[in-house]
Order: C-alpha cells, then structure tokens, then sequence
C-alpha cells in the first residue's frame, strides 16, 4: 500500500489585493494632479496658443447661481491643471502618430509638411470642394455693391481695382490630402466670370504670377494661412503692374529691385493653433530687402483692435506720383514691404468694411480692395 | 456635470471622495444624498425639486402600501411618477403628434394647439422606472418599505446612475444603503472599472461618432452605399460603447462608495437572436420591462396571440422610453416584430443553422434598427435604409469616399472597438487567473498586475488628453 505524501500546501497569493491596491492609489494621485499643478504650477512650461483670453474665475453674484455655475465650468475647462501639457501631447499624438489633424476643423494635414485652414475659416475646405457654391444671388449683390464703390470712387477721379489673394488650396493643390478632391471650377472662378460679365470692375490676377513663381520657390508657408514673403512680393509686383497700365507714370516693378535672402523658415499660424508650432515649421523664410533707390518710409502705424494687425502710412522716394489706399485683410500685412515702394504716398489699412468717409478723406487715386478668396462671399457685407 | 468632464474628474470626485472616506460610517448616506443633489443641480438648477418630487412621492406610496392603503399607495406611484414622466418627456410630442394629425386631416384645431418647449430633466426615465420598482417590489411583498427619506433619497438620487443609469432596483442595493464596506481593494476594483468605461466612451465611442455624425449628417448625394454602411457600422459601435462605457463608470463609481450595481451589457453583439440580443442589451431596463410589465401582462402564461401582444406592448413602450419620438417607436415595434418572429419559429431553426448566420442574422437586424434609432426623422431613416439598400442613384458629389474615413486612428479604434464587442478582455483575465493559480510564481505575477497597473494609469492619461483636446478651441487671429 502506498500512502501518498500531502503536498505541502502553498499560502496564497493575495495578488488580486496588490493590483487593485496599487490602481487605488495610481487613481487617487491622478485624480488630485490636477489640482496640484493648479495650485504649484508644475507645467507651466506648456503655454496656451489659442491667441484668445481664457475664461477667468468668475465672481458671484447674488441671485445668478446659475450664471456663476455656467462661468465656472468654462473656467475649469479651459484652466485646469496639465491642460496645455495634455493638449500639446495630444496634438502631437495625434499629428505623428496617427497622421491626422489633432483639430480637423481648424487645420488640415497636407502632404509633404503642408499644412492648410480647416472649415473653421469661412468653411474653406468644403468651398474647395464644391459643396458651397457661392449663391448667384450673392454674387449679384456683390457686383452691385462694388459698382457702387466704383460709382462713387469715380465722382472723385478715384480708380477701384479688387485683389482676390488665392488660398493655398488654389495655390498648392498638390499636397492637400488626398480625401480633399478639388472641384474643378472654384468659388473665385464663378465670382470672376460674374463680375466680369456684369461690371467693368478691374481684377488684378495674382494667381497666375504665383503659380509661375512657386516653380523657383515656394510662394506661400507650409504650416501658415498666408502667403510667405516672396509670395507676397510677387503678388505685390503684379498688382504693381496691373495699375500701371492704367498709370503708366508708376515705375516698372520688377524682381530686381529685390535683394533676397533665404532663412530657416518658423512654424505658423496653423501648427500655432495645434500648439507644434516649435516642432513643425516651414523650410525656409525670406528676408527680402528693396534696393535703397526705392525704399518707401513708414510714416505712421495705427493699431487696430478689430483685425490685430495695424494700418500703416508710408511716403515713397517720389511723392508726386500718384497716391494708393489700400484697403485688406491680413494677406496685405506683408504686402507693406513692397507696395509702398511704388507709390507717392499709400497708406494700407487693415479693414473687413470699404468705409467712403475714409476714401473721400484721403482723396487717393487709386483704391485697391483685397481680400482672400476664402471670403469673397463676405463683401456682400462690405 | 458629464463623467467624461475635466470638472468632475478632477474637482467633484476628489472632493467628494476625500470628505466620503473621511466622515464618520453614519453620515455617509447624508453626504451621498447631498452630493448628489448637488451634482445634479449643477446641470439642472431648480429641475432638481422634479427628482426629489418623485422620490417622495415613491417613498410616501411605499409607506401607504405598508401600512395597509395599498391601492391608494400604488396609484400614488403611478400616476406621481408616470404623470412627471409624461408631462416632461412626452407632452411635446403628443402635442406635435395630435397638431400633425389635425394638419394631415385639414381639421380646424392646428393653430389652437400649442404648447412652449419642455425641457427634459435629465435621467428622468431612470428614476421614474426605479421608483416604480421600488413601489410595485413593496406592494407585492418582495420587499420592505424604507422608513427613512435620507435613504431612500440616497437610492434614488445616487450620482453613480443618477443621469444614465443603469436601472438599480432597490431590493439589489437595500442592504449597502443600511451598512457597506469601503475598502482599498473595493476602490481599486472601482478604478479599474471607471477608467475602462472612460476610455471606452471617451476613446472609442467618440471616435466613432465622429465618422457616423459626419456621415449621418452628411447630404445623401455625397457619399455611397459603401459609406452609408460604414456609417452604420460605426453608429453601432458608438452606441455600445458609449453606454456600455457610461454604464461602466457607474458600476466602478459604485464600488469606490460601497455599492455593487448589476452588470448592465454582456456583450451584445455576440447575440445568436434578438431575444438573445435583449438579454445581453442594456439588460437593466429589459428585466425591468420584462419584470414589471410583461409578467403583469401575463407574460407568455397565455394564447399565442396574447403573448404576441404583450410582446408588442412591451417593445412600443421601450421604444417610447428610449425618446419621444416616432422613430423611436418603429425602432422598439422593429425589435418587438423580430422578437414574435422568432417566438413564432425562427429561434429554432436558427438553433439549427451553421454557426455564423445567426449572429449575421442578428447583427444586422440589429444594425438596421439603429438606423431609425440614429436619425432624426422617419423621412431620413428611409432614405438612408435605401442607401444602404443601394437603391438610390449614385452619388453626384462624392465628397466622402472611403478614403476620408479609413486612416490609421479609425483602423485602429475600429479593430479594438470590435476586440472589445466580443469577450476577449474578460477571456484574457480568466486566462491570466488560470495561469496564476497554476504556477505561482509571485514575482512574475507581482510585475503582470505592475504591468498591468501602469497600463490603466496610461489608459487614463490617454482619456484625459483626448478630453482636454475637446476644451482646445485656438484661432489664427488674436482675440482679445
């Protein structure tokens, strides 16, 4: 007979104690960090780039209970601890290990480290698309507005032209996504057969020059709306010799009155807005300097708090040639480099209206209205 | 005040849980009651007297009931709890339904109906449906009446299951609201389960939804019928997940305050039936129709065609709980039919078929239902089933083809969203349990359940940065 041995019996392990024990104490630290940073500043380092104020604690006042819940939930939200830390982790998750838009809706993720605006911009993206053709009705009212102005203009010996600054879209349509499939006749080439159709107002093309210039270098920013520096020289120099068929007295403008220099380039507006404006930036950037026979002279700078941009006044070498107001949006602010140079006096203002009373006190020659193409639609409310 | 918000996480829960295991065992109940009270005020303001209203008048129909008014105590509850219901759920759309009809039949009444817009409490459904329970459980004897408001307040106000559940009946937690153990370990289990329902709402469910909104919401003529399945491939994941998730949640809120709630989701979509589908489908609510209306009923004790009706009865009436509205309707008569048609012989001979078809069959009777569930208006759901069906003519603008959808985060959270539709993560723990127990070896299963730590705490920072990208709203230009 054999008696079997007992086995030595073994003491449990009481693991499932230990993993939840540790869970309870990792949860319970994650649940205080937050406060904790809040009060000690841990990730102050991670700034907000959402070029907006942030919702600040509210104050209470008596009866608005509800009032004061609303305001302190948009304070925490936007205040509590590790949240720009947190965001930019997420962007750049998001960005480099996904390969999407860590915010779709304001930016889109092109190819080649491009970068383009998102829907939140006037729904640029869908307008690309063809999903929102500019209505015949708006652009009616558009022609009719600007055929006002011009009228008006007129009474005063005053020339109006309008320059329409393409989208990068339009521009560099080779490196949106491949989902983005741009229609073949966009909003701006409707716009431009309407009013050429049903006005005599002068449009100035830029959009040619551009995309005979972007073949020797890029002509706007990878990771910005805008177009870059040279870009905008070149926009410039066409818009120059647009008007001088009608003033022929404006000197000849050309590249070569340019001294071009090649920088690294930064990181824009639009991976500002994702917070990777550090890791993500453009390839190169231009300091562009014109030759000292034609530098124009700031004269004034007069901030504006509506846009944030500020409008400027300058004098040129030879003030007795004719004079230039230019009315437009941010794709005009670097256009101050070179405009200038051309003109008697110009003084470039950063508006989203076309105020008469300014045009009447500046008595200019000639007018420029420039706006990009993203919001034609807009000078319905011009 | 949502779970998934940095507000809750990072400022109510803490404070709450530091003062909850702070104050003496007797208090709790008390401060459970006011916190909730207060969690839900601070969404709802004054619609908070709707909720206590309720729980009184389900507390003080208990009490008739036990002392004798039984009658009294029940209609009490049902017409005080049914009539809250009614008036803030439903009012509108009985309005809009009769205004309709009148407008259909030419009759002279349209402009004299009119009712301003009700704002519905949220988690009315929830807690009418559990105060009900409470009472019909007293009135048929299974329980006994709670002698204490602060109590029975704490049970039904609970902040766990307050907004979207799941359904606790009352029997289930009675003895937690007397006397419960909060320990360490019980808040670990907690944890775990609360960053699971997290990550499967906040990672999982919104990613989905923000294909299935873009496609729902999208014109009919700029995406194709490939798409549109798409669509509602990812609408059926967004669902589960988001309630499985918000059920998950409650259920490890729960256990950090001493509670265990009952399992609200087993998997569903592994379903065999319908009926199969329905006890694995937000089974908190279909035993409590099962429980309190299809047994009154009489359940399946009569003639076939009574239990049909009471079939269709039930599954009018879950499809009315979910919304007011007549999608909502068609989507629970939907189910309802499928349910008599396999009572009636399809459950057997599916029992019979090759393994695959009756889930096929299932998912997609259940996949097409939610297409009345997701859109707003029947008109939609037509002409999104015809879609889908690929009776309407090609797309003009093909704005959405496959391509703006499939990429690497919707691949990816597609793939786990269907890993953890199927019990994969569950197999995976009973996996691990067997070889612990087998082998033993204490330092290897000490690094597993670090691993395994760690890997939850990542989970959760993981959920954080998506919540706190939703709160990100930056603009090119200064706004100041």
């Amino acid at each position: 007979m054999t008696v079997s041995i007992p086995r030595k019996k073994v003491k449990p392990i009481r693991l499932k104690q230990y993993r939840f024990r540790i869970t309870a104490l990792g949860f319970a630290i994650l649940l205080l960090l937050p406060s904790m940073d809040q009060w000690f500043g841990f990730s102050s380092k991670f700034k907000s780039t959402e070029k907006r104020i942030l919702a600040p604690f509210p104050t209470f006042r008596f009866p608005h209970i509800m009032t004061f819940i609303h305001e302190f939930d948009q304070y925490y939200k936007e205040n509590f601890g590790w949240r720009n830390a947190l965001f930019h982790t997420y962007s750049y998750w998001k960005l480099v290990g996904l390969g999407k838009s860590p915010l779709p809706e304001k930016v889109v993720v092109g190819k080649n480290g491009w970068f383009y605006p998102g829907n939140s911009l006037n729904r640029v993206a869908d307008q690309h698309q063809g999903i929102c053709p500019l209505p015949l009705s708006s652009m009616k009212a558009i022609a009719e507005k600007l055929a006002y102005f011009q009228r008006q203009l007129a009474e005063q010996n005053t020339k109006l032209y309008l320059l329409v600054a393409p989208d990068s879209y339009s521009v560099y349509p080779e490196n949106l996504p491949d989902f983005i499939k741009s229609t073949k006749q966009s909003n701006f080439d409707l716009f431009k057969h309407y009013l050429n159709q049903h006005t005599s107002i002068p449009l100035i093309d830029v959009y040619t020059p551009l995309i005979e210039a972007k073949k020797k270098r890029p002509v706007y920013c990878q990771t910005d709306t805008h177009w870059n520096d040279f870009g905008s020289l070149v926009a410039s120099l066409a818009m120059v010799n647009r008007v001088r068929n009608d003033f022929p007295q404006l000197p000849l403008a050309s590249l070569d009155d340019y001294r071009i220099k090649v920088l690294r380039g930064m990181g824009g507006d639009l991976t500002t807005m994702l917070a990777l404006n550090k890791e993500f930036r453009d390839s190169v950037t231009y300091k562009i300097k014109p030759v000292s026979t034609l530098a124009a002279y700031q004269i004034e700078n007069t901030p504006n708090s509506q846009m944030g941009l500020a409008s400027s006044r300058f004098i040129g070498q030879h003030p007795q040639l004719p004079k230039l107001l230019m009315i437009g949006d941010s794709f005009s602010f670097s256009m101050n480099q070179f405009v200038p140079n051309y003109f008697g006096k110009t003084y470039i203002v950063r508006n989203t209206a076309f105020d008469l009373d300014l045009v009447k006190a500046e008595q200019p020659d000639i007018v420029v209205l420039e706006i990009v193409e993203r919001n034609i639609n807009l000078l319905v409310n011009y | 005040m949502l779970f998934s918000s940095a507000i809750f996480l990072f400022l109510f829960l803490p404070s709450f849980l530091i003062v909850y295991y702070i104050i003496p065992h007797h208090w709790r109940n008390a401060f459970l009651f006011t916190a909730s009270l207060f969690f839900y005020a601070w969404g709802e303001s004054v619609i908070v007297f709707v909720l206590l209203l309720s729980a009184f008048i389900n507390f003080l129909a208990g009490k008739l009931i036990e002392q004798g008014k039984r009658k009294a105590g029940l209609t009490l509850s049902l017409v005080g709890s049914l009539s809250l219901l009614i008036y803030y759920k439903y009012a509108n759309f009985l309005v809009d339904s009769v205004k309709g009809f009148a407008e259909v039949f030419m009759m002279p009444i349209t402009d004299a109906i009119n009712l301003a817009q009700i704002a519905l409490p949220i988690g009315i459904s929830f807690y009418t449906f559990q105060g009900i329970s409470y009472t019909l459980d007293v009135y048929w004897g299974r329980i006994k009446a709670n002698r204490s408001f602060l109590d029975y307040g704490t049970y039904i106000a609970m902040f766990p299951h307050q907004i979207a559940g799941p359904i606790v009946r009352y029997a289930d937690i009675a003895p937690e609201l007397i006397d419960r153990t909060l320990s360490v370990e019980k808040f670990g289990v907690g944890a775990e389960r609360f960053i699971i329902g997290l990550a499967k709402k906040v990672l999982l469910a919104n990613t989905f939804a923000n294909v299935a909104d873009t496609i729902f919401n999208a014109p009919d003529t700029t995406y194709s019928t490939g798409v549109a399945w798409i669509g509602i491939v990812f609408y059926s994941l967004q669902i589960y997940f988001d309630f499985s998730g918000y059920s998950d949640m409650a259920i490890g809120l729960g256990k950090m305050v001493g509670f265990d709630f009952k399992e609200n989701f087993n998997y569903p979509y592994i379903a065999r039936s319908i009926q199969d589908f329905w006890r694995r489908w937000h089974i908190s609510l279909s035993s409590w129709f099962r429980d309190y209306l299809y047994i009154p009923l009489g359940g399946n004790r009569g003639s076939k065609l009574q239990t049909y009706r009471n079939l269709l009865i039930v599954f009018f009436v879950t499809g009315l709980w979910h919304g007011a509205s007549w999608n909502f309707i068609i989507w629970g008569l939907y189910h309802g039919l499928f349910l008599l048609i396999e009572r009636a012989g399809l459950a057997r001979r599916l029992e019979k078929m090759w393994a695959p078809i009756p889930y096929i069959y299932t998912i997609v009777v259940v996949m097409i239902g939610w297409v009345f569930f997701r859109t707003e208006n029947l008109p939609k759901a037509i002409m999104y089933l015809k879609k889908m069906a690929g009776f309407v003519p090609p797309e003009t603008v093909n704005t959405f083809p496959f391509s703006y959808f499939l990429n690497i985060e919707t691949i990816i959270t597609l793939l786990f969203g269907l890993l953890f539709a199927m019990p994969v993560y569950y197999r995976f723990h009973e996996w691990v349990k067997a070889l612990q127990t087998r082998f033993r070896f204490q330092k290897l299963q000490i690094l597993f359940d670090s691993l395994y730590t760690v890997s939850l705490i990542l989970l959760f920072v993981g959920t954080v940065m998506y919540l706190a990208a939703d709160t990100y709203n930056p603009f090119i230009y200064f706004r100041f």
